[in-house]
């Protein structure tokens, strides 16, 4: 056996080797702790003693021998970015994780569809005509779902609705929304909404409160638990429109279905904290590394690596200078230098 | 009877004409195989077999009924349709690759339970490529992707196997092989239809043959009365050779020797 068979075969056995049920439970540990850790760690620091006992005293609800100022932060500020993050994280990481299958190519984004450019429009515009917050999460939740149903349409009315003019549409209908956003930046007021707009489009959970999760909450659990079902009919899928037919495969419902799933994820955290780059494309990657292509196996572990990456780059993001950092800075420059360096462990594999 | 196909035709959008008279019938375990030059429409006439193209005339009647009254799920289950080409994107392991002949057999919100995967490996077991179960397939060689190809499509649990030119990236002692599994999935009671380049297949498996001509008619019959100089002559344009070879005690397709360069 030469030696580059050696080791492809090892790296395939350690990728079977492990039973998935111990990568998910050790995520999942490390999920728990990064939550502890990153909840001591701010402006406000406290000791992971100390969060605990607040923490276990709201719990069993014991009279309160602490500061309300300590409280406040723990539970009403960093509690809710926290899981904001993980949630968002595990979305985005879910939804690339399907797209990358369904559309064939591992170096596919959520973004594809035009999701997160229509998003920002609607967002855009709700900050130009000075409407609220709230609004302004609805109006990214709908117009991305829009610029997704007219991504879908297109390829419908001209009678073809293979991939490569899904894909085609997408590009068509990302570069509209660009041109409809930067229509909106031209005659936006460039000392509050064009900071506010551009302060969106680069992400942020800094105002992120209960009622956000609250709102996006079912979407995202349902359309998580739906995708994480027919995963392996997206390993079905990936292997094309015809082949996928005469194995058997009901293609286009179950296309659909996924696609308004990973649609519904994407859009549900664009609105809760604007457009985050990296994570859709990076993470799908650095989980199929670790637990091989099959996305029975790595589409959880996708979902628990993208929960902590996002904490891991939020905190950073609220600790690194006395300014909150936007996320996708943060993200990019995590992202691009950590998937050359999957590329150059994979390249073998990717040829 | 698992085929029975009666005037088929096929024209694309454009209005041209591939598929001009098409008509056979295939039994359980009978062998059928397809020579046609280039470009004459083989594979076609396979993917109007497959259900994957609608032909514009005729009907196909599959295990009786006609193919366009059949989901995408029947037939699945009664054709097992090995590609000529296939395009890997996602390193999947082998095992996983062929258990994906059980779709047809898994619910939406379901994949494959053990006994799918049991199905799997005795198909692997049949070609003889057990090992390879774990391996990726990104990681195999071509010959070991064609095994694979046809270990899916049994685990499809067909009636029928189409195979289109199953050698055309094989060297030759592969080809041979791929026949001898051609006889051996005969006698295990599936039906076969094959696509080839080479006369000599149709020869050496010596069950019906059929030819598709540049116009598009399909002339079906033994392979001892269609694979004749008369016939192969006109479809190739080509100057060959059908000779016995004693030393074999079969008959081969030769093709004539090579015209002489003039130096110019």
């Amino acid at each position: 056996m030469r030696a580059d068979e050696k080791r492809t075969l090892r790296a395939e056995q350690r990728k079977n080797g492990v039973p998935i049920a111990a990568w998910i439970i050790g995520l999942s540990v490390l999920l728990l702790v990064l939550v502890i850790v990153c909840l001591c760690l701010g402006q406000y620091s406290m000791t992971i003693p100390e969060t605990f006992h607040i923490l276990i005293g709201k719990l069993r609800g014991v009279e309160p021998d602490w500061k309300a100022m300590k409280e406040n932060v723990l539970l009403f500020l960093r509690l809710p970015r926290i899981i904001a993050a993980a949630l968002v994280g595990a979305s985005l990481a879910l939804s690339g994780s399907v797209y990358q299958g369904i559309f064939r190519n591992p170096l596919v984004s959520p973004d594809l569809l035009g999701v997160s450019s229509g998003a920002c429009v609607g967002a855009a515009l709700s900050i130009l005509m000075n409407w609220s917050p709230v609004t302004t999460q609805i109006m990214a939740f709908v117009t991305g779902l829009l610029a997704v149903a007219l991504t879908l349409l297109i390829p419908k009315l001209l009678g073809s609705t293979s991939n490569i003019m899904l894909v085609l549409s997408g590009v068509i209908v990302s570069g509209l929304m660009g041109s409809f956003l930067g229509m909106i930046k031209y005659v936006a007021d460039p000392r509050s909404q064009l900071q506010a707009i551009t302060f969106w489009q680069m992400g942020s959970f800094a105002s992120v409160r209960y009622p956000d999760i609250l709102s996006v909450l079912i979407p995202i659990i349902v359309s998580m638990a739906v995708l994480l079902l027919i995963s392996w009919w997206i390993d079905v899928l990936s292997m094309g429109e015809t082949e996928a037919k005469l194995l058997g495969a009901k293609f286009k419902p179950i296309r659909n279905l996924a696609i308004v799933c990973a649609s519904l994820l994407t859009a549900s955290s664009v609105c809760i904290c604007g457009t985050i780059g990296w994570i859709g494309l990076v993470i799908p990657h650095f989980a199929r590394m670790l637990v091989g292509a099959h996305s029975t196996r790595y589409m959880p572990v996708s979902c628990l690596l993208g929960a902590v990456f996002m904490i891991v780059v939020d905190t950073t993001a609220r600790n690194i200078s006395g300014m909150e950092v936007p996320i996708s800075i943060l993200t990019s420059l995590i992202g691009a230098p950590f998937y050359i360096a999957l590329m150059r462990r994979r390249k073998g594999e990717l040829q | 009877m698992i085929y029975d196909v009666r005037g088929l035709r096929f024209a694309y959008p454009n209005g041209h004409q591939v598929i001009n008279d098409a008509s056979f019938t295939l039994d359980e375990g009978e062998v059928l195989t397809i020579l046609g030059p280039n470009g004459a429409g083989k594979s076609t006439l396979f993917n109007c077999l497959a259900n994957i193209r609608r032909p514009t005339g005729g009907e196909i009647l599959l295990g009786g009924s006609p193919m366009d009254k059949l989901s995408v799920k029947e037939v699945a289950g009664l054709i097992g349709y090995v590609q000529q080409t296939h395009i890997a994107v996602f390193d999947y392991t082998v095992i996983y690759f062929v258990m994906m002949g059980r779709a047809a057999r898994v619910g939406v919100f379901s994949r494959p339970k053990a006994e799918d995967r049991a199905i799997a490996m005795q198909a692997l077991e049949t070609l003889g490529i057990a090992h390879l179960a774990e391996r990726p397939y990104t990681a195999i060689s071509g010959g070991e992707r064609q095994l694979v190809l046809i270990a899916r499509a049994l685990t499809q649990q067909p009636k029928a196997i189409l195979l289109d030119e199953p050698t055309s990236h094989l060297d030759f002692g592969r080809s041979t092989l791929i026949l001898e599994l051609v006889r051996e999935l005969q006698a295990k009671g599936y039906s076969v239809i094959m696509t080839t380049h080479d006369p000599n297949h149709a020869v050496l498996l010596g069950e019906k043959a059929a030819l598709l001509d540049r116009s598009g008619i399909l002339r079906v019959g033994p392979a001892e009365e269609i694979v004749t100089e008369e016939n192969l002559r006109p479809l190739y344009r080509s100057e060959l050779h059908i000779v016995d070879i004693e030393s074999l005690s079969r008959r081969a397709c030769l093709s004539a020797a090579l015209r002489q360069s003039t130096g110019n």
